[in-house]
């Protein structure tokens, strides 16, 4: 059952991305037709009436310009997100952290929320640029000189980061008029909606190597998620893999959160899922993650952008559904941890 | 010893809170002069009736929307408070520099930091005698009605309450003869415009995009730019009543609207999107954009302006600019005097 | 088998200004299994710590060959020394093939070779525990898990093995085995040092004996006093009785008995 899963999970990607390419809130245009504007980038269709060839090139900006980037988008992100939420639950070795645990959410959305009201760098960039500096402060905030308890000790500091970073945002959104709390608010709620190719190129980068990064190391994550007392017991000193991997989490998931706002829980319980189906073998989860988690960040995007011309926020969504789905496989398999 | 001490230590601090409990729970008779006539008497869409014995001399304006009612209505004189945003704005505190020497100066106190934080105690030091705030913050008109201060609560939702509040005010500070003057402009101007609007063939679909970029925001029908555009002729692509903050671009495709209308923003924000260049709106350059906003702002009779320079957009005429610049002089000027439509236009065009 | 010895030198360890060690001196042979004995809260834990390299060292000296432990880094200590805490548990639930794999972290860079398998295989082979090489971590016994983590130590092939307390926890079966296996290991020329509370045990199973009492080294002079009654009731601030079993010596606690 397993192996055929996990085929499953890699089969996913590619078929599911070109059958977002096709579907749509449009009204006037179906999937015959978008299929038919898709097979027009391959061969050129001639004897087209001018009105037709309106109506291709429409289907084809569309498909080009509005849904590839944001298909594209959405998969980086879901991958990004599962991907990091799985490293970490692996490095702390507690089933509970999600991709924010070190302050990176409460960060970023501080960093958009000053860009936003003072427009000192673009969101993107500062949204990013404060991600990383919550984590830093975590980590700095967490030092030890025995490390017995130091996973305790990098999840409460990482709370009390998350807790400065928020009363910072407070302050802003207080400061801040009507028209740009307004702003504030849609963007910390999540929007994938405003993906362009610029978002792409600017998020694509630090993501992929993050997850190569971490792709590489997923042997590494079984001896870390071990313990600490039983990587230093083999000769390995942990601590430089785990900056490693603190690293690349961070990178992927604050270029996550700069283009696409904060998504809740995604980091949380797609990696159970993917537990549930494949076994905790960090070399076969990880790349797991990368595909399952940008598949299904894809198709509640998909749902989300195809219901209603009213588009709601992702982060609503991937609680609405997240949330019965993981209860049902709660109920369903066993839970793989002690 | 000490026991007893401290139980005569309670009793008389309970003695003591409980004296403080009764005396707030009175309320407080403050002597009114009943003997005096009212002669000015309005009542606000809210319910507050407002009484004065003589037109207001010293008025804090927390909404500033009703503080440009006020200088159009000749009353600015009177103003003592205005809200801060006047300040910190930077077009708005061009505009009002212009029809007000004392805010170029900063010289006028301002009490609030924004239409939902009042500071009430800077608000009373001013000794007003007549407080014009946002019906939002209940709490405020309560606390200033229970002093005995005139509140009157605005809103200017809608072109129908900003007549009445513009009546009212008129009426607040003795200039309803120049109340009834605008207001007679006002139908004035909306007659024409839809005497303009039964020459045209057909009509035209409008896109509104929020202010400050975010085009991909967008207002239903039972807003403010949605009656701009009806009384501009043209009728408004999205068709739900609540506003839309997140609008897919492939929506924005198909409804391709004949004109895209912006609120301080740059067209080419939407000119340079490589994914609305099969917008017929972007194909025929019809991006317009209404700034400064001062100008224009729907929650005065201003959005007058904003509908006609719209009504010309439309039309498509050769002349267009032209025309439009002509009636943007003419309506500004019967709004604040020549001499400060002049200096307004000017304003308008060394910002360009 | 290239012989290691383990030497430490005037190590003093002080906690929060409490002396937890003092004036250390010991030497730990190699192909030689030896036990450090002691009450808790001795200082065995404390020694444990920093002969693993888990806490560092504030004074004296730890030397692997005469290498400080502190030089040693990566593969280099992997080779030198491999430590087993007390009782693991592990949050997810591992097979044990995976488990014992990532005992080969420090020389297979990112990813485990045909060798790296090899020697995982066969360290659950030389610990007769093959049979559970496809089960889940979390659901073996207490001794079952201790054999897997040995097994673990056993695949980086280190010349030291420290143990923390190996016999807690399990049942006298796998007392027995694992004190076996420790003392077969020692024969194959690995250096075995065991931190243990239990003296007949001890005794039973290995070779040199040391033992810690407040901070401080108390030796005995060979094997035979060791065992004395007198010098364990000092050991232990406990009255002890001995008997024979065969040609074995065993002791016992003295029951007191209580008086009316």
């Amino acid at each position: 059952m397993k192996s055929s899963v996990s085929v499953l999970i890699y089969l996913l990607p590619v078929p599911l991305i070109i059958f977002s390419l096709l579907i749509g809130p449009s009204e006037q245009f179906g999937l015959r037709d978008f299929s038919y504007a898709l097979y027009a980038f391959f061969s050129t269709p001639n004897h087209l009436s001018n009105i037709e060839l309106a109506r291709l090139e429409l289907m084809q900006n569309i498909i080009v310009n509005v849904r590839m980037p944001r298909v594209f988008l959405t998969f980086l992100v879901g991958a990004a997100l599962a991907s990091s939420g799985n490293t970490l639950q692996a490095l702390f070795r507690n089933p509970l952290v999600d991709s924010y645990v070190l302050g990176i959410s409460s960060g970023a959305a501080l960093g958009a929320a000053l860009a936003l009201l003072t427009g000192w760098l673009p969101v993107q960039v500062s949204a990013f640029l404060f991600g990383i500096l919550a984590v830093c402060m975590t980590y700095g905030f967490a030092q030890q000189r025995y490390e017995k308890s130091s996973v305790v000790v990098i999840l409460l500091s990482g709370m009390i980061v998350s807790g400065l970073f928020i009363a910072g945002l407070s302050i802003v959104q207080y400061l801040s008029d009507p028209y740009k709390l307004q702003a504030i608010v849609q963007w910390t709620m999540g929007n994938l909606h405003q993906a362009t190719w610029e978002k792409v190129e600017q998020a694509v980068l630090p993501i992929a190597l993050s997850l190569l990064g971490m792709y590489g190391m997923r042997w590494r994550l079984n001896l870390l998620a071990l313990g600490q007392l039983e990587a230093q017991a083999v000769g390995v000193d942990p601590r430089r893999d785990q900056f490693l991997l603190v690293l690349f989490v961070t990178l992927a998931t604050s270029s996550s959160v700069a283009v696409a706002g904060i998504i809740s829980l995604y980091g949380l319980f797609v990696p159970h899922v993917v537990r549930m189906l494949i076994g905790p073998d960090n070399a076969k989860t990880v790349p797991a993650n990368i595909f399952l988690g940008g598949s299904f960040l894809l198709i509640i995007d998909n749902l989300s952008r195809t219901f209603s011309t009213f588009e709601i926020p992702i982060g609503i969504f991937t609680m609405l559904l997240g949330a019965p789905l993981f209860l049902y496989l709660i109920r369903r398999y066993r839970m793989n941890w002690a | 010893m000490t026991a007893e001490f401290f139980g005569l230590f309670r009793c008389i601090f309970l003695l003591t809170f409980m004296g403080l409990v009764c005396a707030a729970c009175t309320p407080v008779h403050v002597p009114s002069d009943q003997a005096n006539t009212v002669q000015i008497d309005v009542t606000d869409r809210y319910g507050n009736r407002v009484q004065l014995q003589k037109p207001a001399q010293r008025i804090v304006c927390l909404f500033e929307a009703s503080a440009d009612d006020l200088y159009m209505l000749g009353a600015g004189s009177a103003l003592v408070g205005i809200p801060a945003k006047i300040y910190s704005a930077p077009d708005l505190y061009h505009a009002y520099s212009i029809l007000d020497r004392r805010i170029a100066q900063k010289q006028i106190a301002t009490p609030s930091n924004w239409e939902a934080s009042t500071n009430i105690e800077s608000v009373v030091a001013l000794q007003p005698d007549l407080v014009v705030v946002n019906a939002g913050q209940t709490d405020v008109i309560k606390v200033l009605q229970k002093m005995q201060i005139p509140v009157y609560a605005v809103m200017s939702e809608n072109l129908q309450q900003t007549r009445k509040e513009l009546h009212d005010l008129g009426a607040l500070t003795g200039r309803s003869e120049r109340a009834r003057q605008l207001l007679q402009f006002i139908d004035a101007e909306i007659a024409a415009m839809n005497a303009k609007k039964h020459n045209t063939t057909q009509q035209k679909t409008v896109y509104y995009g929020w202010s400050g970029g975010r085009i991909f925001s967008t207002s239903g029908i039972d807003s403010m730019p949605n009656t701009v555009m009806t009384l501009a002729g043209a009728r408004n692509v999205v068709t739900t009543s609540i506003d839309q903050p997140n609008v897919n671009p492939e929506k924005l495709l198909e409804w391709n609207p004949d004109v895209i209308l912006l609120w301080n923003s740059r067209p080419e924000q939407i000119y340079e999107r490589p994914e609305l260049k099969t917008l017929s709106a972007v194909q025929h350059r019809q991006v317009y954009n209404l700034r400064p906003t001062f100008l224009f702002n729907p929650h005065t009779p201003k959005i007058l302006l904003a509908a006609n320079q719209l009504q010309h957009w439309l039309s498509g005429s050769v002349d267009v600019h032209q025309d439009a610049a002509h009636d943007m002089q003419r309506i500004l000027s019967e709004f604040y005097g020549a001499t400060h439509a002049a200096q307004f236009i000017h304003m308008a065009q060394s910002k360009e | 088998m290239v012989m290691s010895t383990i030497s430490i030198q005037q190590v003093n360890f002080a906690y929060q200004k409490k002396t937890v060690l003092h004036d250390i001196q010991l030497e730990f042979q190699s192909n030689c299994f030896s036990v450090l004995l002691g009450r808790n809260g001795s200082g065995k834990s404390t020694l444990f710590n920093l002969m693993a390299g888990i806490y560092p060292l504030q004074s004296g000296q730890i030397l692997f060959d005469g290498q400080p432990l502190a030089k040693l880094k990566g593969k280099q200590r992997a080779v030198q020394l491999g430590f087993l805490a007390q009782s693991h548990r592990s949050i997810f639930n591992f097979k044990v093939l995976d488990v014992v794999l990532t005992g080969r972290a420090a020389f297979s860079g990112y990813a485990p070779s045909q060798i790296d398998r090899d020697q995982a295989y066969e360290a659950l082979r030389m610990l007769e525990i093959e049979h559970l090489q496809d089960r889940d971590y979390t659901t073996l016994s207490g001794g079952e898990r201790q054999l897997v983590m040995i097994a673990r130590i056993l695949t980086q092939n280190p010349k030291v093995i420290l143990l923390d307390e190996p016999t807690n926890h399990l049942d006298v079966y796998y007392q027995a085995f694992l004190m076996q296996k420790l003392h077969e290991l020692s024969r194959r020329g690995y250096t075995i040092v065991a931190i243990m509370h239990d003296p007949n045990l001890a005794f039973l199973y290995a070779d040199e004996f040391f033992f810690i009492k407040d901070s401080q080294i108390i030796r005995a002079q060979d094997k035979a006093q060791a065992a004395e009654a007198d010098f364990l009731a000092q050991v232990y601030d406990l009255p002890f009785q001995q008997a024979y079993v065969g040609t074995h010596k065993i002791v016992m606690p003295k029951r007191r008995e209580i008086s009316e």
